[in-house]
C-alpha cells in the first residue's frame, strides 16, 4: 500500500463549496431579503443565524393592544395557577353565587358554569379581565379588585367543585373530526372529551347561549384575548349555523 | 460454516421477527385510513399501531440488520474470530429487553407518541427506556467493530482493510454519532419529563436535537446495502469490482457529508435561523455524490460482467447479466427504486420546494419508497446470500427467492407511486382517517385504495420471505465455503493513507456537527419563554 495523499485540489474545491455554502446562507441570500423586509442588512444576516433580539421600542408587537393576553404558559404561570388553596376562596365566592351559582353551576344561560373549571382557565379568565384583554365591564370590574393571591385562590376553589356532565350521542363533526380542508382542528381534541390542552377550558356541559356569545365574539373580534389569534381564526371559519350547532351540542350536556 | 453463525443468525431472525410484525401493521394502517375500510379506524389504535410500525422498522430492525451483518462481514473479511463475542451477545440481550418495553409500553396505549417522540406529548417512560436500550445495544457492536478493525490493522501493518470491513466500520462510526442526538433528547429532556421530574421542555431543542439523528440515521440504513453493492454484488454478478477506492470514498463521504443534514426536517421551525437551514440543503445535496459515485460504480461492475458473461453492444450485457441470483436481481430493483427516490428527496431537501409537499403523504411515501424499497430489499438480499453460510443448508430455493423479491418491488411501487400523488394533492400525513364523502377528496380515494392493496402485496412478500429462510434451515447439507468478497479491479493501485483509516473522516464528522449544529443548540440555552408544558398520552389522562 502506498502511503499516497488525498489531493491538495480535492480539499481546496470541499473548503471552496464549504465557504460559498456559508457565505450564501448567511450573507447573500439575508442581504436580498433584508430590502424586501425593509430592514438593516445586518439584522437580516443576525435573523439567518438565529439570533434574536427584543423588537425596536413603538413597533407593532410592543403596542398594548397589539397584545391579546399577558398570560403566557410556561414553568411559572403554570405553577403559579396551580398554587392556590380552595378553601381560602370559600368565603370570596359568595359574591360569584348570584350569577354563577353557588356550586358553580349558573342559574342563567348567559353567564358559564364555573364549576370544573381548571385553575389554569380561571386564572387566565381573571387575569385578563383584570389586564383589561377580555372586555366585560361587570367582570373587568370585579377582577380589579382581586390581588393575585385571590385570583389563583378562586381558580383553586372552583376547580374543587364537581361537574357532572352526560354526553349526548352523536357529536357534530366539527367537534371530533374538525375540518381539515379548512385547518380547523376538532374542538373535542382541546376542549373534551377527546383530549385536553392546558389552558383550553373544558366545554362540555357549559351554557349554550355563553358559548354561542363566546364563539360570535371570537368571530368579529370583539373577543381578542387568545394568542395568536388560534380562537379567532376557527370562530372566523365557522358559519353561525356551525357555531350554533357546536354551542349547542356541548350545552346539551346538561349536569345531572 | 460461518464463525458466529449463531449470533449473526440471532440477530437476522430478531430483525425478520420484527419486521414481519410491523409489516403486518402497515398493511392494517394503509387499510384502515383508505376508502376500502368503510368508516373511519379507531384513532386510538391507529396511533398505537402507527407508534409500533415505525419504532420497530426505525429503531429495531436495521439496526439488528447491520448488528448481524456487520459481525458477519468482521469474521469472515478478516478471516478470524470475533474479538469480544461475549459483549456482542450482551448487545444483542439489550437490544431483544429494549425492544419487548417498547413494544409492550406502545401495545398497552400508554405511549402513542410516534417514533419521532414529539415532546410535549409525553408516553410511559418504559417506552424510551427501551428504545435507549435498543441503542446503547447497537453502541456494543459499534464499539466491538471499530476493535475488531484496529486490532487487525495491528496484526497487518500496511495492508489496506478490506473493503465491506472498511465500509462496515464506516457506518458503526456513522451510527455512533449519529445516535448522540436523539440520546441526548432522551436521557435530558424526554425521560425527566415522562417520569415527572420536570413540568416542561423545550420542545424545540428537542426537535433540533432529534434532527441530527434523524436524517444521518437513514444513512446508517443504508451503509449496509452499500457494503452489500460494492462487496456481494460483484461476486454474485460474476465479476470483480470497477473501483475498490470509488467504494471508499463513497463510505468516507457518507461520514462527511451526511452528518449535517437534519435541519431539512426543521425548514418549517421558526426557532431555527434560516441560514443553518440554507447550509443543510447543501449538505443534504451533497449526499448526491457519494450515492452517484456508487450508482456508477456499481453499473460499471455489472457491465464488466455481463460483457464476461458474453454480453455485447451497448446495452446487450444488461441481457446478459445472471438476473436468476437474487443478489444481482435486488441490486437492480434497489437502483430503480432509490433513483425514483432519489427524485423525490431531491424536493425534499430544497428549502423552497419543500414548503409544497411539507407534512404531506409526500413526505411518507418518500421515506417508504427509499428505506422499505432500495434499503431493506438489499437487506433481503443479504440474507439470502448469507444464509447458507448461516445454516449449513442450501438457499430454498434462489426461484422463489427472486419472485418474492419482484413481489416486494412491485408491491412498494403500488404502495408509494399512488402515495406520492395524494401528497401533491395535499394530503396531510399522520391522519388516522379522511372524510371520503367529502368532495374535496373524491380525486384521492382511488389513489388511496391503490396504495392500500400495494400494501396487501407487500405483505404477501414479507410471508414469503419468512417462508424462504424458514425452508431454508432445514433440508440436506451442504458444503458452502468461506463467505468471499468481492475482489476490484484497482486492487493493486496506490491506496491514499486516508482512505484505510476513518479516524480522521469521524474527526472531520464532529467537527461539522459543532458548526452546523452548535449555535442552533447553543441559542435553546438563552431563549426564555421555549419551554411547554409536557402533555400526556397515558391512557385515562
Amino acid at each position: 500500500m502506498s502511503s499516497e495523499r488525498l489531493g491538495l485540489t480535492a480539499w481546496l474545491v470541499a473548503g471552496g463549496v464549504a465557504v460559498a455554502a456559508v457565505l450564501i446562507g448567511f450573507v447573500w441570500l439575508p442581504s436580498l431579503q433584508a430590502s424586501a423586509l425593509g430592514i438593516g442588512v445586518w439584522d437580516a444576516i443576525c435573523r439567518a443565524t438565529g439570533i434574536t433580539r427584543p423588537a425596536a421600542p413603538g413597533s407593532i408587537a410592543s403596542s398594548s393592544a397589539a397584545v391579546p393576553t399577558t398570560v403566557v404558559w410556561n414553568r411559572e404561570t403554570l405553577h403559579a395557577a396551580a398554587s392556590g388553596e380552595a378553601q381560602r376562596a370559600k368565603a370570596l365566592a359568595l359574591g360569584c353565587a348570584s350569577c354563577h351559582g353557588a356550586e358553580g353551576i349558573s342559574p342563567s344561560e348567559a353567564f358559564p358554569n364555573l364549576a370544573g373549571l381548571s385553575e389554569e382557565v380561571m386564572y387566565k379568565a381573571l387575569k385578563d379581565y383584570r389586564d383589561r384583554k377580555r372586555q366585560n365591564p361587570t367582570m373587568q370590574g370585579i377582577a380589579e379588585a382581586l390581588d393575585d393571591q385571590k385570583i389563583v385562590d378562586l381558580a383553586a376553589y372552583y376547580a374543587s367543585l364537581p361537574l357532572k356532565v352526560r354526553s349526548p350521542a352523536d357529536p357534530p363533526s366539527l367537534v371530533v373530526v374538525g375540518s381539515p380542508i379548512r385547518s380547523i382542528a376538532p374542538c373535542a381534541a382541546c376542549h373534551g372529551p377527546l383530549g385536553r390542552k392546558d389552558g383550553a377550558p373544558s366545554l362540555e356541559g357549559q351554557k349554550r347561549a355563553y358559548l354561542k356569545a363566546q364563539l360570535d365574539a371570537f368571530a368579529s373580534g370583539t373577543r381578542h384575548n387568545d394568542i395568536n389569534q388560534q380562537m379567532r381564526q376557527i370562530a372566523r371559519a365557522l358559519s353561525p349555523a356551525e357555531r350554533d350547532s357546536v354551542a349547542e351540542w356541548y350545552g346539551n350536556q346538561h349536569s345531572e | 460454516m460461518l464463525r458466529s453463525s449463531r449470533l449473526v443468525l440471532s440477530h437476522f431472525w430478531l430483525a425478520f421477527a420484527t419486521f414481519a410484525g410491523s409489516v403486518v401493521l402497515g398493511a392494517w394502517q394503509m387499510w384502515a385510513r383508505s376508502p376500502l375500510h368503510g368508516g373511519p379506524a379507531d384513532p386510538e389504535l391507529y396511533y398505537r399501531s402507527v407508534t409500533a410500525h415505525g419504532t420497530a422498522l426505525a429503531y429495531v430492525f436495521p439496526t439488528l440488520i447491520a448488528m448481524g451483518f456487520g459481525y458477519a462481514v468482521s469474521v469472515s473479511a478478516l478471516d478470524r474470530p470475533l474479538r469480544g463475542e461475549k459483549l456482542a451477545w450482551t448487545g444483542f440481550a439489550l437490544v431483544l429487553v429494549g425492544t419487548l418495553m417498547s413494544v409492550l409500553a406502545v401495545a398497552s396505549g400508554n405511549s402513542s407518541v410516534l417514533y419521532t417522540f414529539y415532546p410535549p406529548l409525553t408516553g410511559s417512560p418504559f417506552y424510551y427506556l427501551g428504545v435507549v436500550l435498543v441503542v446503547v445495544g447497537s453502541w456494543f457492536w459499534a464499539g466491538l467493530m471499530v476493535y475488531n478493525m484496529v486490532v487487525w490493522k495491528r496484526e497487518h501493518p500496511g495492508e489496506r482493510v478490506p473493503l465491506a470491513m472498511y465500509g462496515t466500520v464506516a457506518n458503526a462510526l456513522l451510527w455512533v454519532w449519529t445516535s448522540v442526538g436523539a440520546a441526548l433528547e432522551l436521557l435530558f429532556q424526554i425521560l425527566p419529563m415522562a417520569l415527572g421530574w420536570t413540568s416542561t421542555v423545550d420542545a424545540g431543542l428537542a426537535r433540533t436535537l432529534f434532527s441530527w439523528t434523524l436524517h444521518p440515521i437513514v444513512y446508517f440504513w443504508l451503509l449496509p446495502a452499500y457494503v452489500a453493492f460494492y462487496t456481494l454484488l460483484p461476486r454474485a454478478a460474476g465479476a470483480p469490482l470497477y473501483s475498490d477506492r470509488m467504494g471508499r470514498v463513497a463510505f468516507v463521504l457518507f461520514l462527511v457529508v451526511g452528518m449535517p443534514v437534519g435541519i431539512h426536517h426543521l425548514f418549517a421551525d421558526p426557532h431555527i435561523g434560516t441560514g443553518f437551514k440554507f447550509l443543510h440543503t447543501v449538505f443534504t445535496a451533497g449526499v448526491a455524490i457519494p450515492t452517484l459515485l456508487t450508482v456508477g460504480g456499481i453499473t460499471l461492475s455489472l457491465e464488466v460482467a455481463g460483457r464476461l458473461r458474453g454480453g455485447r453492444g451497448l446495452f446487450g450485457w444488461v441481457g446478459a447479466l445472471p438476473w436468476g441470483r437474487p443478489m444481482v436481481l435486488a441490486t437492480a430493483l434497489a437502483l430503480v427504486m432509490l433513483g425514483f427516490g432519489g427524485a423525490s428527496g431531491l424536493i425534499n431537501m430544497s428549502y423552497t420546494l419543500d414548503m409544497t409537499i411539507h407534512n404531506t403523504q409526500w413526505v411518507t411515501a418518500h421515506f417508504h419508497l427509499i428505506f422499505a424499497g432500495t434499503v431493506v430489499i438489499m437487506y433481503f438480499a443479504i440474507a439470502y446470500e448469507l444464509w447458507p453460510h448461516l445454516t449449513g443448508h442450501p438457499l430454498r430455493s434462489a426461484k422463489l427467492a427472486c419472485v418474492q423479491l419482484w413481489l416486494w418491488f412491485i408491491g412498494i411501487i403500488v404502495v408509494t407511486f399512488p402515495w406520492h400523488v395524494v401528497g401533491l394533492m395535499g394530503q396531510p400525513r399522520r391522519m388516522s382517517s379522511y372524510d371520503w364523502s367529502h368532495p374535496a377528496l373524491a380525486g384521492q380515494g382511488p389513489l388511496v385504495s391503490m396504495s392500500a392493496i400495494g400494501g396487501f402485496i407487500v405483505l404477501l412478500s414479507a410471508a414469503l420471505l419468512i417462508v424462504i429462510l424458514l425452508r431454508s434451515q432445514g433440508g440436506e447439507r451442504v458444503e458452502v465455503g468461506a463467505l468471499r468478497y468481492a475482489r476490484a479491479l484497482d486492487d493493486a493501485a496506490p491506496l491514499p493513507r486516508a482512505l484505510n483509516t476513518l479516524g480522521v473522516w469521524f474527526g472531520l464528522m464532529v467537527a461539522l456537527t459543532v458548526v452546523n449544529f452548535g449555535y442552533p443548540i447553543a441559542q435553546s440555552f438563552v431563549l426564555k419563554h421555549n419551554q411547554v408544558p409536557p402533555q400526556s398520552v397515558l391512557v385515562g389522562k
